[in-house]
């Protein structure tokens, strides 16, 4: 049987979630079914160089979202490698994909957007509502939007911007085989160099205000910890760092390729953002039993269950985050019981699970009649 | 009604100077007493100032002892139940000294230590040293009547019922907290804990708090917070209910020992409250009305048709509103609040207070019950985002921006295609996004810029309840307390006036938020409903219940002048935190008559005003 030709566009491959789970897709998907090819509509990225030892072919502009370069170039990809299937990930690809498919008749799209509109166009962005708008338009040329979150899949659809019909969930995966040979916590502990008698928290992200960093550094403030019996650390970095360097209550420790280890070393994970998309720090957590704080915002609330596998509190409110901690640091009872409970839930997201959720939609599409 | 100060550490040794200064600060808010505590190795020290209302003799001065002297306590404020916990502690062998409710807020501690708070129904904010265990002990009641701000550093505590006597210790140094500004330029005010200046935090409705004095440790606790949707009441079993906590709420609320009246617009809620009066009290009730010369707004000729209806002795008085005033009272503010009553407020109180010590007011019904107009815009917008098509959002909201602030249908139509929780957060903003973007001299980046709305909707996430409760409750969270009561506490207290506000007992608040469904707070379009059914009852036939009601203050006519204000603006002198540019055209637009800014206006002359205040 013939392979299906699929055309994979994304942004770039950086350090972020929805890159990751890209890449995890495109190494994964079944081979012997699917004849891939991945085309950068901005640039390469930090996942570059394990993308390119997979074997994968990659087409990489440097275009930086030159759309006058890096339209031309997927055109011109389009035209050479005459894919099945055309899939794109996040809004800038998709409005490229769809505006080259326009261009070379190509009618077998899947898009696949993480982000809430409203994050997406805030007032402040240039243009915003016409922006919005062509958006819409290029995701009414899709067979399939596939989405990460029922949060996102429930706006879309009702605001419009896709029938529930074309609208399909495929929450992100998380690599459950790896990550079961990790050293044991207390291993990973003497090996990264945290001191074994006080607890530990941890942030994993990029360092920035969309982080919800602020409350947690307010939150922190009213804490006292005069001897240390806890510290928290953050890992990642960004334009916040000054800022949380000269309030000096959370260790910097920079971008750490093997955060997953310190995830697994801490006691608790912390992540306040006032927006994600469907955050895989949280899956981390759960997947190596550590148990989790985090926002009531996005597609949290699809993993974590409050009181039942982590805490959740409001977004910009440091006196709930504040108590949550609290809670954490007193009651190792609840701590253990939220990471047994974790590691039970995890298994929904296993990435197998969902790479064949993905591939199955993609033949579909592929399979579909050309949309009119 | 008083003023509160505190301090507790070790690393500082405080001084009766120290104190007086701090309490001097907020003179206005007692000017009938004033008293100091200082324990043997100037660890804590407790300041009051004090207005009497209970037990006007020495016995309830503060700050008040236990028989035994080892605890100690600064409290502001009423607890209506009293009597009943009082009878309690007697039947354990208490005995009291005076007949004050302070007395009985010592031994309740002593009994039942910080479980107390649930006990009380009433309005306060406390300090209790209790110097066996080495604890400080700071609460809040349940709906924020009180204000309590802290701030903690170096191991010490300070507390006070306002922010500038933390300010005025120096304690903690003048510093614009970023984050607070950009909520303020959103909101109108800093929700939750945060204050305006970095340090200093507010204790939140409901929250107590307790320190260690020995290791510097303070732990933050709720102890209560509006309950869970139990399931829906029908009309007339609601009705029964809200009657039956009502003429409770206002007896406890009616015992005093200095005179006492109310406030009373024409409006729903004031003129409940004041028929309620009628039919647990026999004597005589003073009421009292203010209405602006040249205002459209009048309701004098409503709040009358009221009073004559119950009998009371009513007063009513037109005020013309002056720039001097309204200098002086934002001069005064501790805090940038902005609200466009703030001045009517105070004139009202002031006016009050020439008759009485205590006024009651209808405050509450709108939170409570769904009374404001933005919870019928957010309702409208939601149900017909589900309808438009998406360009006809775009054109709705396109419209919007053109009309101007206030008009009929604007934020309906900004709110038409955002989320569900957006239409209610995102048109009730007062700078939204994109304009604080342009405003803020250093703005933050996107999401923070939404973090005002976006706690605001998280707040609406956060119970079982409907789409009205849960706009009511965000309200509550933050609307109400950081605005509306703040704005009642402030303008009083510049009065030495109490104010006592029946309707928002927690009791009402209680059964509100567990048995009422948003279908009757909300129907048909037509805000308060039940509250409405009930006027029906009792309120005179001739009081138009469906007319337009409120008061604001009156930019047009202030100083005779309409382009006071917004000139005002241009008289302030640069600084770090707005800019300069934004600023002119707005007053300018206002000025020219352009643009109907007075929300704009006001929140940034309130801004300015009390940054010129601050900095001398």
């Amino acid at each position: 049987m013939q392979r299906v030709k699929l055309l994979a566009v994304m942004d770039h491959l950086g350090g972020g979630g929805a890159e990751k789970q890209f890449l995890e897709l495109v190494k994964r998907l079944d081979k012997s079914i699917f004849d891939i090819e991945v085309f950068l509509t901005e640039g390469a990225g930090k996942r570059m160089e394990e993308a390119l030892q997979c074997g994968l072919k990659i087409t990489c502009t440097t275009a930086k979202r030159n759309t006058l370069k890096a339209l031309p170039a997927l055109i011109n990809s389009m035209r050479k490698f005459e894919p099945d299937v055309v899939m794109a990930w996040l809004s800038y690809s998709i409005t490229l994909a769809a505006a080259a498919a326009a261009l070379t008749g190509q009618k077998r799209l899947v898009f696949s957007e993480r982000n809430s509109m409203e994050m997406l166009f805030t007032e402040e962005v240039r243009f915003g509502a016409i922006k919005k708008f062509i958006f819409k338009k290029c995701l009414s040329r899709a067979a399939l939007v596939v989405t990460n979150s029922g949060i996102v899949a429930r706006e879309f659809s009702d605001l419009g911007y896709a029938p529930g019909s074309k609208l399909k969930v495929v929450r992100n995966g998380i690599d459950l085989e790896t990550l079961a040979h990790l050293p044991a916590k207390e291993a990973l502990r003497e090996k990264l160099v945290i001191p074994g008698d006080g607890l530990c928290g941890v942030y994993v992200g990029k360092l920035e205000q969309r982080k919800g960093l602020a409350y947690l550094m307010e939150a922190l403030d009213g804490i006292n910890n005069p001897s240390k019996q806890f510290r928290i650390l953050g890992i990642g970095t960004g334009s916040m760092e000054e800022t949380l360097r000269r309030h000096g209550r959370i260790e910097l420790l920079g971008y750490k390729p093997n955060s997953i280890e310190y995830i697994k070393a801490a006691d608790f994970l912390l992540l306040p953002s006032l927006y994600e998309g469907l955050p895989n720090v949280v899956l981390e957590a759960l997947a190596v039993g550590t148990p989790v704080i985090a926002s009531r915002v996005s597609g949290i609330p699809e993993i974590i269950e409050d009181g039942v596998d982590g805490l959740l509190v409001g977004p910009a409110d440091a006196i709930a985050l504040r108590a949550a901690m609290t809670r954490f640091l007193e009651d190792g009872g609840l701590r253990a019981k939220f990471a047994a409970n974790g590691l039970k839930k995890i298994r929904e997201f296993a990435m197998d699970k969902m790479v064949s959720s993905f591939a199955q939609l993609l033949l579909e599409a592929a399979s579909r009649s050309p949309q009119p | 009604m008083c003023g509160i100060f505190g301090f507790a550490g070790r690393a500082s040794r405080p001084d009766r100077d120290f104190l007086k200064k701090a309490v001097d600060s907020f003179s206005y808010r007692g000017p009938d007493d004033e008293g100091f505590y200082l324990n043997a190795d100037s660890t804590v020290g407790l300041a009051h100032k004090r207005l009497s209302i209970l037990d006007l003799s020495a016995a309830g001065h503060q700050p008040m002892s236990d028989e035994s002297k080892t605890r100690w306590t600064v409290f502001n404020g009423e607890i209506y139940n009293f009597l009943e916990i009082k009878e309690d502690l007697e039947k354990d062998g208490a005995r009291f000294s005076s007949t004050s409710d302070t007395e009985v807020l010592l031994y309740a501690y002593k009994k039942w230590g910080s479980q107390c708070v649930s006990r009380f129904n009433g309005m306060f904010a406390f300090g209790i040293y209790n110097s066996k265990r080495g604890k400080l002990f700071l609460a809040r009641d349940r709906m924020g009547k009180k204000p309590l701000f802290y701030a903690l550093a170096g191991g010490n505590l300070v507390f006070a019922s306002e922010l500038k006597a933390i300010l005025s210790t120096g304690f903690v140094p003048f510093e614009v907290d970023p984050s607070a500004l950009n909520f303020y330029f959103a909101l109108g005010y800093a929700p939750n804990d945060k204050s305006m200046i970095r340090g200093v935090r507010k204790l939140p409705p409901g929250f107590s708090m307790e320190f260690d004095i020995a290791s510097g440790k303070a732990e933050v606790k709720q102890y209560w917070d509006a309950p869970a949707f139990e399931g829906p009441h029908d009309e007339d079993r609601a009705l029964e209910e809200i009657e039956e906590i009502l003429v409770d709420s206002v007896k406890k609320r009616l015992m005093s020992d200095v005179p006492l009246g109310a406030f009373l617009s024409g409006g729903i809620d004031s003129s409940l409250v004041v028929a309620f009066m009628r039919r647990v009290h026999n004597g005589e009730i003073k009421t009292f009305s203010v209405g602006f010369e040249g205002s459209s707004k009048n309701e004098l000729r409503y709040a009358s048709l009221v009073a004559r209806h119950f009998g009371t002795t009513h007063k009513e008085i037109m005020v013309k509103a002056d720039m001097g005033d309204l200098e002086r009272i934002s001069g005064l503010l501790d805090e940038p609040i902005y609200d466009n009553s703030m001045l009517p407020t105070y004139y009202l109180c002031r006016h009050t207070r020439q008759d009485v010590t205590v006024a009651l007011s209808g405050d509450g019904g709108d939170e409570l019950f769904g009374g404001y107009i933005h919870y019928q815009s957010a309702d409208t917008a939601r149900r017909a985002g589900k309808f438009f098509f998406p360009p006809l959002n775009l054109l709705a909201r396109a419209v919007s921006s053109r009309l101007r602030e206030g008009a009929f249908g604007k934020n309906t139509l900004a709110g038409i295609g955002m989320g569900e929780k957006a239409c209610f957060t995102y048109p009730t903003q007062i700078f939204r996004e994109g304009e604080r973007q342009r405003l803020l001299s250093t703005p933050p980046g996107k999401t923070e810029l939404m973090a005002p709305r976006l706690f605001r909707e998280s707040l609406m996430n956060a119970k079982n309840y409907d789409y009205i409760n849960q706009m009511c409750y965000a309200d509550i969270k933050t609307f109400m307390v950081d605005d509306i009561l703040v704005k009642v506490d402030r303008a009083s207290m510049f009065n030495s006036l109490e104010v006592r506000c029946p309707i928002l007992d927690y009791r009402m608040a209680e059964y509100s938020f567990r048995h009422l469904p948003g279908v009757l707070k909300i129907r048909g379009g037509a805000k308060k409903y039940l509250l409405k059914k009930l006027a029906g009852k009792y309120l005179p036939a001739a009081l138009d219940l469906e007319r337009k009601q409120g008061f604001d203050i009156p930019g047009d006519t202030l100083g005779g002048n309409k382009s006071r204000v917004p000139q005002r603006l241009l008289d302030f002198g640069p600084n770090e935190f707005v800019s300069r540019p934004f600023i002119e055209a707005l007053a300018r637009d206002q000025i020219s008559g352009r643009g109907h800014l007075w929300h704009k206006i006001f929140a940034l002359y309130f801004f300015l005003r009390w940054l010129e205040a601050c900095r001398g």
